[in-house]
C-alpha cells in the first residue's frame, strides 16, 4: 500500500475537523491541525447587509435596460480599445466631420447675410 | 426573485456528485429558481471577497459582479466539469483578481480587514479575547503569499474541499493540498500559542 504524503494526511484531518469529527492525526501534524482549528474558529462567515442583499436580488430578478445598455457600451469600449488604430481613425473621422459641418454652416450663414445686405 | 431576506437555503447533504445539481437544473430551466442558489451562496461569496479585499464596498462590488456573471453564464454550466460551488467560486476568484488589478492601476493600497466581531457574548472579557484572536489570525493570513491565502480562505471560511479549490484556482487537487500544507506550516510559525 503506497504511503500517503503529509499533505494528503493533513487534508483528510482538516476534512474531519471541518465536519466536527475528531481529526486524529500523528504527532508530526498536530501543530498544523491545531492551527487549522484556530482558523476555523477565528474566521466567521461575514453576513451581507440586508439592503445590499435586497438590491442585488432585485437586479438578478429584473436586469434593467440601463444595465444592458451600460454592458453594451462597456463591450463597445473594450472592443475599440483592443484596436487603438480603429479608435484613432474613428476620432479623426468624427473630428473632420464636425469641422466640415461647422465650415459649411459658417459659409451658409455668410452667404445668406451677404444676400440680405444686398 | 423576492427582495425579502429569508434564511439562507442550506446546501443539501452530499449524496455523491454535486448536491447543488437539482437546484442548478431548476435555475437553468427557470431563472426565478436561481434565488435558491443566490440565498445559499450570497454570504459565502461575500465572505470570500471581504477577507480577500479587506473592504466592505469592494466586497459588495465583487459579489454583485459574481452573481450577475453566474446568472448570465448559468446555461453554460456543465456538471461533469466540477461542482456548481467550485464554478461559482471560480467566477468570484477571477472577479477578485480583477479588483486587485484595478487597485494596482489606481495605486491604492489594500486595506487591512476591518471587521466587527459578531454579536457580543454575555462575557465582555470573552469578546475582547475573541476580537484579539481574530485580529492576530487576520494579520497572519494577510501576510501569506497570495495563493496560500486564497487556499486558507476557501478552505476555512467557505469550507471548499481541496478538489474544489483546485478547480477554483486552476490547479490539481494535489497542488491545492500542498498549498494548504504550506499555508498551515507558515501560519503555525506566525501564530504561536
Amino acid at each position: 500500500m503506497p504511503t500517503r504524503s503529509p499533505a494528503e494526511r493533513l487534508d483528510e484531518a482538516v476534512d474531519r475537523l471541518l465536519s466536527d469529527r475528531h481529526p486524529g492525526v500523528d504527532a508530526e501534524l498536530i501543530p498544523l491541525v491545531d492551527t487549522a482549528s484556530r482558523l476555523r474558529d477565528a474566521l466567521p462567515l461575514v453576513p451581507t447587509g440586508h439592503a445590499f442583499e435586497s438590491r442585488l436580488a432585485a437586479r438578478l430578478a429584473h436586469p434593467s435596460r440601463i444595465t444592458s445598455a451600460v454592458a453594451a457600451i462597456g463591450e463597445a469600449t473594450r472592443r475599440e480599445l483592443r484596436h487603438p488604430s480603429r479608435l484613432l481613425v474613428t476620432g479623426a473621422v468624427s473630428t473632420a466631420a464636425v469641422g466640415v459641418s461647422i465650415t459649411a454652416l459658417v459659409v451658409w450663414r455668410g452667404t445668406h447675410r451677404h444676400a440680405a445686405n444686398r | 426573485m423576492s427582495a425579502a431576506r429569508p434564511a439562507p437555503t442550506p446546501r443539501p447533504a452530499p449524496v455523491g456528485g454535486d448536491p447543488d445539481l437539482p437546484d442548478v437544473h431548476a435555475a437553468q430551466a427557470d431563472r426565478e429558481a436561481f434565488a435558491v442558489l443566490y440565498r445559499r451562496y450570497l454570504d459565502p461569496v461575500y465572505g470570500y471577497a471581504f477577507y480577500s479585499l479587506g473592504d466592505h464596498h469592494d466586497a459588495e462590488d465583487v459579489t454583485e459582479r459574481t452573481f450577475l456573471a453566474a446568472l448570465k453564464a448559468l446555461s453554460s454550466f456543465r456538471a461533469g466539469n466540477g461542482t456548481f460551488r467550485a464554478w461559482l467560486f471560480r467566477i468570484a476568484h477571477n472577479t477578485i483578481a480583477n479588483a486587485h488589478r484595478t487597485r494596482a492601476r489606481r495605486r491604492t493600497e489594500p486595506l487591512p480587514p476591518a471587521f466587527d466581531p459578531p454579536a457580543p457574548h454575555s462575557d465582555p472579557a470573552g469578546v475582547v479575547t475573541r476580537a484579539d484572536e481574530l485580529r492576530r489570525v487576520l494579520h497572519a493570513v494577510a501576510e501569506l503569499p497570495d495563493d496560500r491565502r486564497q487556499v486558507v480562505l476557501l478552505r476555512f471560511v467557505d469550507g471548499l474541499s481541496s478538489r474544489e479549490i483546485g478547480q477554483v484556482m486552476d490547479r490539481s487537487e494535489g497542488a491545492a493540498r500542498v498549498l494548504l500544507h504550506r499555508a498551515l506550516r507558515d501560519l503555525s510559525a506566525r501564530l504561536p500559542r
